[in-house]
């Protein structure tokens, strides 16, 4: 038995998935663990730091991890990469004027071998504002058809209404599953799981 | 895998003393860029020092993390470009200072490379205000505000002005995101935003704001008047004073102090570049909803604005 079988074994056991919540400070990434997990969001502060919410969802245990945007913060990433199954990508979509460091930041993420084969989720966020960039324009400023390295996905959301969190969450799940636990959700997997994937 | 531990704290601790010193040379070129004549004596102690650190980096080469590698690259990068413009704007200096009112609001030294390529116009946004100097604005100022509705706002490139948008406009727009750029010795009554607020280079200007979320970057000389339910933050920042806005339907937040964060001075020492306006401090609400001239507009600034240096 190899290391690698082990370490699955030891993985379907536990069905956890830790999923990275990164992007810009003002993208809203607090706002939407919140929203996810039922609390209020009125008061969400700038993160200084980090936020970490398990909760389950379907089969799976999900570990979310938020960490702050700020310039001051971005350093700070790289401590935690390690061990992640998803980065969720958030955008604030009315902030045109720094969607090239938006792509910018996103883009040098995917360079790291740490991240190397998660699934990326981007979401294009606080769709309830008058005014923002819609996911198809938002794909076209962050160049998403660039990346090959990643599965990506792009779904329009907003944290204030909750519109399309869950989704989200599901095609994560479902991405990170059909890498991860193939041999498992062959078998046990439900008609709609499957053609989620085929889909893909 | 103690190689591996090792590694990582060689890469751990590297980081650290990189991004302490790259802090540093950022507020110091930041801070020669405002003075106006920056000397080229301190310009070249300036790029003696990003020479060394980039030299710092080149020695650790390959024993870092790509992604490390890469990061600390970009920052020395941006370091030697914002050095590069300093040398730039020198001779022009006294050109650029004086900005038409049509101006894109950046100086014409600015050409940098990297802000060519931005093919995403922000003018698409709903409410915009933008380039205007010496004048009194209001909504009138504000092109085809929608009927009615809520939208996010962008106000960017004044100088000299008085931005008035606190009192309701007959259509009831709500904003419900505002963006804020570069403006210089401006005085804003917004009115309550139900979202965030961002504020970017804002240099010797006041405030007065509801919102729910506050971020300022990169300015200096700042009041601000804020109602607010969360903690406002500032990030290279200086000298900037907060103050709870009066609020006429007043919540009982209203007396605790505000807690501002700082995250340009993560530590347990309080931050040198914010303080707290004595209690009681007013803002000037109330201004008359006509128009002003160009005179009045500087007299109410001069009055109003706090001293900067």
């Amino acid at each position: 038995m190899g290391l690698l079988t082990i370490i699955r074994k030891n993985r379907q056991k536990e069905r956890e998935m830790r999923l990275l919540f990164l992007g810009l400070d003002n993208a809203g990434k607090t706002t939407i663990l919140k929203k996810l997990n039922g609390e209020d969001i009125m008061t969400v502060s700038p993160t200084l730091g980090f936020n970490i919410k398990t909760f389950a969802h379907g089969r799976y245990t999900l570990n979310l991890w938020d960490v702050g945007g700020q310039r001051t913060l971005r350093p700070y990433w790289r401590n935690y990469f390690e061990q992640t199954d998803a980065l969720v990508w958030v955008v604030d979509s009315g902030d045109r004027m720094r969607m090239k460091d938006c792509r910018d930041e996103l883009h040098s993420l995917l360079l790291e071998d740490r991240l190397a084969g998660a699934s990326l989720l981007v979401f294009a966020n606080k769709q309830d504002i008058q005014g923002s960039m819609n996911d198809v324009e938002i794909r076209d400023a962050l160049d998403l058809h660039l990346i090959t390295t990643h599965h990506w996905k792009i779904l329009s959301c907003s944290a204030v209404t909750g519109e399309n969190l869950v989704a989200g969450l599901d095609w994560v799940v479902n991405d990170v599953a059909s890498r991860l636990y193939y041999s498992s959700t062959l078998t046990s997997t439900s008609t709609a799981e499957r053609s989620q994937r085929v889909s893909l | 895998m103690s190689e591996d531990t090792a590694k990582w704290q060689i890469a751990h601790s590297f980081a650290e003393g990189f991004n302490a010193t790259f802090s540093d040379l950022e507020s110091r070129i930041s801070v020669a860029a405002a003075m106006e004549p920056s000397s080229s004596e301190i310009i070249q102690g300036l790029a003696a020092e990003v020479a060394a650190l980039s030299r710092r980096l080149s020695d650790v080469l390959g024993t870092l993390p790509s992604y490390d590698q890469r990061q600390h690259e970009q920052r020395v990068k941006t370091l030697e470009q914002s050095l590069e413009k300093l040398r730039a704007a020198q001779p022009k200096s006294k050109f650029t200072f004086k900005r038409k009112a049509n101006g894109s609001g950046k100086p014409p030294s600015s050409h940098k490379p990297s802000e060519l390529p931005r093919p995403e116009a922000p003018s698409s946004s709903n409410l915009i205000l933008s380039s205007h100097h010496d004048a009194y604005l209001g909504w009138h100022n504000i092109p085809t505000p929608m009927a009615g509705s809520s939208s996010d706002a962008t106000i960017r490139d004044l100088t000299n002005c008085i931005v008035n948008l606190a009192s309701q406009t007959t259509d009831g727009v709500q904003i419900t995101a505002l963006h804020i750029h570069n403006l210089k010795n401006c005085l804003l009554l917004l009115p309550d935003i139900t979202g965030s607020v961002m504020l970017h280079d804002l240099n010797r200007c006041s405030i007065v704001v509801g919102c729910h979320q506050f971020r300022m970057h990169t300015s200096k000389d700042v009041d601000v008047f804020v109602s607010i339910s969360s903690s406002p933050i500032v990030e290279g920042c200086s000298r900037i004073r907060f103050c709870r806005r009066p609020d006429p339907n007043s919540r009982q937040l209203q007396s605790e102090p505000l807690m501002v964060q700082d995250f340009s001075h993560i530590r347990p020492t309080p931050s040198p570049n914010w303080s707290l306006l004595p209690a009681g401090s007013t803002p000037p609400t109330s201004l008359p909803d006509s128009d002003m001239g160009p005179d009045e507009v500087a007299t109410l600034l001069d009055v109003t604005l706090p001293p900067g240096i």
